[in-house]
Formats: C-alpha cells, sequence, structure tokens
C-alpha cells in the first residue's frame, strides 16, 4: 500500500483541526471586561461588576457543536455591588442592580443590560486564568466518550454543597442526557450530573 | 482507500499531542497585571509593579516531578515595588521592595508583600513569549530531560555569563540540573547543575 495515500488524508485532517483553533478564552474575558467597564457601564454608573458566569452556545442553532468555533454567542454574566447605596452615602436608589450581562455574537460585543436577579450558585471569576484552551477541553470530552456534540458550554465555578471549588468547563451533552465538567487548569473529567 | 482504523488511531495521537496544551502564559501575566492594579487600586499612593519572574510549581512541594504544563497549578508571579517620588506612603508596605501574586488552580490570590528586593534578574515586564509552555517542554524531551521537572521559573538572567534572553528554566531533580530554553526560539541556551 502505497503510504502516500495515507499521509494526505492525514495531513487534510490535523490542517482542518489546527485551521479551527479559537483563540484563548482569556483575551475573550479581558476584552469582555473592557467592553462592560469603559464601553457601556462605567461611564454612567457606579456599580462595580464581577464576572460570575460565561455561558457559549451557537445562537439558537439547531446543530449541535463539536469544536470551539462552532460557539459563535457567549454570554458574559455579572454579579453587581452598588457602593454608594451599601455604604449609604450616596443616593438611595429604589431597585439596585443584581446582576448584568453583556453578550459577544460572532465577535461583537453588544446588548449589556441590567438585571435585578441574583446570580445563584456559583464563586467570582473576575480574577481567574483559564490554563487548558476550550479546543483542549473538546477534546477531553470526546476522549471521554462525549463525541456526539454539545448545545452549549458555561465557564464557572459551582458554589454548592459536595461540589469540588475547580474552575470548570460545563458541557451540555444533550444526546447522552448529562452536563460534563472539564477542568479549566488541569483538562480531566471533574465531575458529571444527568439532566 | 484509506482505512478508517489508521484515521481514528491517527486522530487519538493527534489528540494526545494537543490535549495537554495550556492556554498562553501571555494571558496570565496579563490577568495578573489586572489583578495587581485591582488589589492597589485602594491604596494612596500605589506602587509601579514590574515583572520580574514567573514561577510554576504543582502545589504538592518540591518532591512531585510533573511533566506537562497542565501539571503546574501554582504560579507565582514576581513582582518589583517602585513607590512614586515623594514622602512615603504611610502604611506598613511602604517598606515593601517586592510583591508575588499566588494563581493556585486558576484563581489569583492575595499579594504577598516582602522587604526584599528581587534579585539576578531583568524586568520582563513589556516581553512576549513566542514559545508556549507545552512546546517548551516538548523541547525539554527532545533534549532528553525526559524524568520530569519539579519546578519552572520564566525569566531573564542578569548574571554575565547567561544570554539576555527571556528563558524557560526548568528544575531536573532527576538529572541534578537547572535547562535553560528560550522563551523565543524554543532553543536550549545552557544547563547548570545544582547540588546532590
Amino acid at each position: 500500500m502505497n503510504p502516500i495515500k495515507w499521509l494526505v488524508p492525514i495531513a487534510c485532517v490535523s490542517t482542518s483541526l489546527l485551521a479551527q483553533t479559537a483563540s484563548d478564552l482569556n483575551t475573550l474575558v479581558s476584552a469582555a471586561a473592557h467592553y462592560v467597564t469603559e464601553g457601556v457601564a462605567g461611564a454612567h454608573d457606579p456599580a462595580v461588576l464581577a464576572l460570575s458566569k460565561i455561558v457559549g452556545n451557537n445562537n439558537s442553532q439547531e446543530y449541535l457543536m463539536s469544536k470551539s468555533t462552532d460557539v459563535t454567542h457567549w454570554t458574559f454574566l455579572y454579579s453587581v455591588s452598588n457602593p454608594k447605596t451599601e455604604d449609604g452615602s450616596g443616593e438611595a436608589q429604589p431597585k439596585p442592580h443584581l446582576s448584568a450581562q453583556a453578550e459577544c455574537t460572532k465577535g461583537v460585543f453588544n446588548n449589556f443590560r441590567y438585571s435585578d436577579k441574583p446570580i445563584k450558585n456559583v464563586k467570582s471569576l473576575e480574577y481567574t486564568w483559564v490554563g487548558v484552551s476550550l479546543d483542549n477541553a473538546i477534546l477531553n470530552l470526546n476522549a471521554n466518550g462525549y463525541i456526539r456534540g454539545f448545545s452549549s458550554v458555561t465557564l464557572q465555578r459551582p458554589d454548592l454543597v459536595n461540589w469540588p471549588d475547580d474552575y470548570v468547563y460545563v458541557f451540555t451533552c444533550p444526546w447522552e442526557r448529562r452536563e460534563v465538567a472539564i477542568s479549566c487548569q488541569t483538562g480531566a473529567l471533574t465531575w458529571t450530573y444527568g439532566f | 482507500m484509506f482505512p478508517p482504523t489508521c484515521l481514528v488511531a491517527m486522530l487519538c495521537a493527534t489528540s494526545g499531542l494537543v490535549v495537554q496544551a495550556m492556554s498562553d502564559l501571555n494571558s496570565l501575566v496579563l490577568q495578573a497585571g489586572r489583578f495587581a492594579a485591582h488589589q492597589t487600586a485602594p491604596q494612596t499612593l500605589a506602587p509601579e509593579l514590574t515583572l520580574f519572574r514567573i514561577i510554576g510549581g504543582s502545589g504538592k512541594g518540591e518532591a512531585t516531578v510533573m511533566r506537562s504544563g497542565t501539571d503546574i497549578q501554582q504560579w507565582t508571579l514576581e513582582y518589583q515595588v517602585d513607590w512614586p517620588a515623594g514622602p512615603p506612603p504611610p502604611t506598613a508596605l511602604a517598606s515593601s521592595q517586592s510583591v508575588s501574586i499566588p494563581c493556585s488552580g486558576g484563581m489569583f490570590q492575595d499579594m504577598q508583600w516582602s522587604p526584599f528586593p528581587v534579585f539576578d534578574a531583568k524586568s520582563i515586564q513589556w516581553v512576549w513569549l513566542a514559545v508556549s509552555l507545552d512546546d517548551a517542554i516538548a523541547q525539554l524531551n527532545n533534549l532528553g530531560y525526559t524524568r520530569g521537572f519539579s519546578s519552572l521559573t520564566v525569566f531573564r538572567p542578569l548574571h554575565p555569563r547567561y544570554p539576555d534572553e527571556c528563558t524557560y528554566v526548568f528544575k531536573c531533580p532527576l538529572d541534578h540540573l537547572f535547562v535553560g530554553i528560550s522563551a523565543q526560539t524554543g532553543k536550549k541556551l545552557w544547563t547548570e547543575a545544582f547540588p546532590y
């Protein structure tokens, strides 16, 4: 058998894998912070935002995602503290904001808005670093047998009893009916949860 | 016809190569800078911080040998502290000459102030690491140092004996050597023995 015939598809597959690697999510987080603090929120509001959760999906497309660049829609959820109202030195506000969110659709940040609903059961992600890239996390998801795609991915630190305090990617795998958590620092499977 | 089994094997091999690749260390430095700015902001006189070293360990002690980038779970970024000119700040931190920022499991923790200056290194405040940590480790292995490392330091040596390059320095306890690999080219720059 001619080995060259083997090499061509190998090269094609390798190239296609590498060509679609997404940029480092840390830079996405930094860009989002720049957008919310200097672009829309910081200029006119004393509220302090702390990143709590990052949710990625494919903007309601019907197909499941299998690689990082399939994730074209990101939502950043922030908890909000209102220092002027909390210490009593500022003007009272009728209803302080408890959370805020911003979106990033196909790389464009938009749709910043406040909400009165708190973000529950997670710890802050404000000063953290993602050690394992999204592409590598997906490879580990596949290596653990979850190969039929995911409908969303959430980066979070669970704040629940019996849940490890690890910064994790949580993939929603509808075919397996499981949420699968991959560590952002080691790439190891941390936990799974049925739904 | 291309045998599917071969394709699967190749994919597994590819996955094995990249599955442990970690995010860019440049972004670690940027995130640490954001954290440092946040921590120093409440002070009346915020000092100027200059990055000198990035130190990586397993977080499980020096006896633990690491083999991949993601084995490093405890990072420490060391900064020189320069207070602004004028009267010294009226805080206990005024005598601090250096500060370190730990990042454990990806989460930055409170700054550790120290009265001792950083030494034997040049600033890496404005540098970019072209060679990723995983590639540097692959090069370390290619050079024959395959038995793991107990710590990693990224810095620019000050001593004239060493080339003035931003360098990954791996401490290889089983080889009793420090191995310096260029963060710009990935080539071996030097090795140095350490005592038994």
